[in-house]
């Protein structure tokens, strides 16, 4: 039998998990290698069924945290639950119940067939169980004709897809994937989220998805744990996290660009203007303190440009600045703008990105605009775009 | 000709004629070396896999008395083992010198470094992660170890191979203990380099050179199966 089936992932983002029973629980989890603490996770809560990404930049402890959850490195203090049973890295039975794929494929050698099978074989299935098995996940998968291939002759993306295979072929009510799209390439990897995300969503296992990469999170996940220096700095449904980053580490990391530092001068019927550092007068929808420090964040999506020698257009936009584009950068369709704002009244040049705005806008507009380094434009973005966050 | 033609000829004759008693010698080798092996592998695979996997308290000591073990001299472990088997000896009383058996134990403490040191590196080689893997598809610690040594396998054949072939040409200790006895023409503890030192010295120059050819020829056998072992996962690489 297929071993990836039962129906579709049921719904939308929030709905309900957080009363579903919990798959995966661990409290006080700590990690030390030598003097440095890798990671430090007060609690964490993965719901039966729900797909979890843990977010991260590179050196943040998701690895050994995905270790430490998965049963295959012994926490320095703390606890691991799968199920409601507390476990550890000898429950060999626990173990059994989930599967894990790592960053690298690390397949063993031998054929495709033999990789494929080795998780049941440990299982001590019988021969030809294991057989019918891997090609009924060969096929799922799409990779029945590497069947019998040897393992060193496969390309990185059929490598990744056999690992994947390793995996499901097991039939685990926890998956733990490791990156596993970050040791593609760019094109190979897109593919393979496709078909990651088909598999994902088609199973009806508990995932639990590390990833460095907030699209790859928001394309896979019901949840996403944000994850800073092995601590767990924020949790909630893609949405949550993206549009209510709580604090400037999690703006910047799920892609707002632009960070600004600044204090609160005057607050009015929810509306706040903040002073940034760099002398930005920027009106916000936020209920804050005056004389408190805040921190903005704006996604580079959400910042229009025009020409600053054309005539304004009349706008409900509340936050226009002009200033002088610095730099010019094609990603993908799209072109990333840095604009040096520099013409508001007191603009103080400051270091780091305080007193410029990113703007991701289309390459047709950018040749429309005639958008070059040294041009002036106006940058504008709406007072509901701008995330003020606690400083 | 000289002596030397004249003797590899006499000695290709007596390895077609099928001689007895060079057949018993070789036969005898075989067995002592092959044993021997055996012996070595199942002792030092397990021992490098350990010493390759952890690291515990007095490690770097138990690395250095595997790698003394690969610098023992031949004579000092035959002198040892003769000791030790010697009448007056601890184990004296098993009567097993001048045996098989006991050049079995003297090549056992030679190939038995080998093997280990060798399987050590190529265990040691292996990505830690593959270990990890293994155990995220269920494995259990031992399966997870067996898996790795089974990824270490080219190098364990190498080690192997390199064990037997310091077994079967090793002189000095099985000298010492198994004393290249023969009684009436009939082989009982001669190997084929204790032979081949013994017809040297008698002048049998032809015999001497009959086991220094299959030796030679057994050294281009082992060889060269093993270089296909290694070509044909090469080849495998480069497909790739």
């Amino acid at each position: 039998m297929a071993p990836v089936v039962t129906g579709h992932r049921a719904g939308a983002a929030s709905s309900g998990a957080e009363t579903s029973p919990v798959a995966i629980e661990a409290g006080g989890l700590v990690k030390t290698y030598g003097e440095r603490t890798v990671v430090s996770v007060e609690s964490l809560r993965v719901f039966e069924g729900e797909v979890l990404a843990i977010l991260g930049p590179n050196g943040a402890g998701k690895t050994t945290l995905f270790r430490l959850l998965a049963l295959l490195e012994r926490p320095d203090a703390g606890w691991v639950a799968h199920f409601g049973q507390r476990v550890g890295i000898h429950d060999i039975a626990a173990r059994r119940r989930t599967a894990a794929v790592f960053q690298r494929p690390l397949l063993f050698q031998g054929s495709v067939d033999e990789n494929v099978g080795f998780g049941l074989r440990f299982r001590r299935l019988p021969r030809r169980d294991v057989r019918a098995k891997v090609r009924a996940t060969l096929e799922l998968m799409g990779i029945s004709s590497l069947a019998d291939a040897d393992m060193r002759t496969l390309s990185g993306g059929e490598m990744q897809r056999v690992a994947l295979a390793r995996a499901l072929v097991l039939e685990p009510e926890i998956l733990f994937l490791d990156e596993p799209t970050s040791n593609l390439d760019v094109h190979v990897r897109r593919r393979f989220r496709e078909d990651l995300r088909r598999v994902v969503d088609s199973l009806a296992a508990t995932v639990v998805i590390i990833t460095h990469e907030h699209n790859e999170a928001l394309a896979l996940a019901r949840r996403v744990a944000v994850i800073q220096d092995g601590a767990v700095v924020q949790i909630g449904t893609p949405e949550d996290v993206f549009t209510h980053p709580q604090n400037a580490f999690v703006a910047d990391f799920t892609g707002a660009e632009t960070i600004w530092h600044g204090e609160a001068v005057e607050c009015r019927e929810g509306l706040c203007i903040v002073r940034t550092l760099a002398g930005i007068p920027v009106e916000t929808v936020a209920e804050v303190d005056v004389g408190r420090p805040v921190v903005l964040a704006i996604r580079p999506e959400d910042v229009a440009l025009a020409l600053t020698d054309a005539a304004p257009p009349a706008t409900s936009v509340r936050n226009r600045w002009c200033g002088e584009v610095d730099s010019v950068t094609p990603a993908g369709p799209l072109v990333r703008v840095v604009v040096r704002l520099d013409c508001e009244g007191g603009v103080t040049p400051v270091f780091g990105g305080e007193g410029e705005v990113i703007s991701l806008i289309t390459r047709a507009s950018a040749e429309e605009l005639q958008i070059g380094a040294g041009r002036r434009v106006t940058a504008s973005v709406k007072a509901t775009a701008l995330h003020v966050l606690a400083g | 000709m000289g002596v030397f033609w004249d003797s590899i000829k006499q000695a290709v004759e007596l390895l077609f004629t099928g001689d007895a008693f060079v057949y018993e010698v070789m036969w005898m080798s075989l067995r002592v070396a092959g044993s021997a092996t055996l012996l070595g592998m199942v002792v030092g695979i397990p021992i490098g896999t350990w010493l390759a996997l952890k690291r515990f308290w007095g490690w770097g000591a138990a690395a250095t008395v595997l790698n003394v073990g690969l610098m023992l001299p031949p004579v000092v472990v035959g002198l040892f083992v003769f000791l030790l088997l010697s009448r007056q000896g601890p184990l004296g009383p098993l009567g097993l010198l001048y045996s098989p058996t006991a050049m079995i134990i003297a090549e056992f403490f030679i190939a038995a470094p080998v093997i280990a040191a060798i399987t050590m590196g190529g265990v040691a080689s292996v990505p830690k992660d593959v270990r990890l893997q293994a155990m995220g598809l269920g494995a259990s610690r031992r399966q997870s170890t067996w898996l790795v040594i089974r990824e270490a396998r080219v190098t364990l054949l190498a080690g192997i191979v390199a064990g037997f072939g310091a077994a079967i040409s090793e002189v000095g200790a099985v000298m010492m203990v198994g004393g290249n006895i023969s009684i009436g023409g009939h082989n009982l503890t001669g190997t084929m380099t204790t032979a081949t030192m013994a017809k040297v010295r008698q002048g049998d120059y032809a015999m001497a050179m009959a086991f220094g050819l299959i030796l030679l020829l057994l050294a281009f056998v082992i060889t060269f199966l093993l270089t296909r072992t290694q070509q044909g996962i090469r080849r495998r690489w480069l497909q790739s």
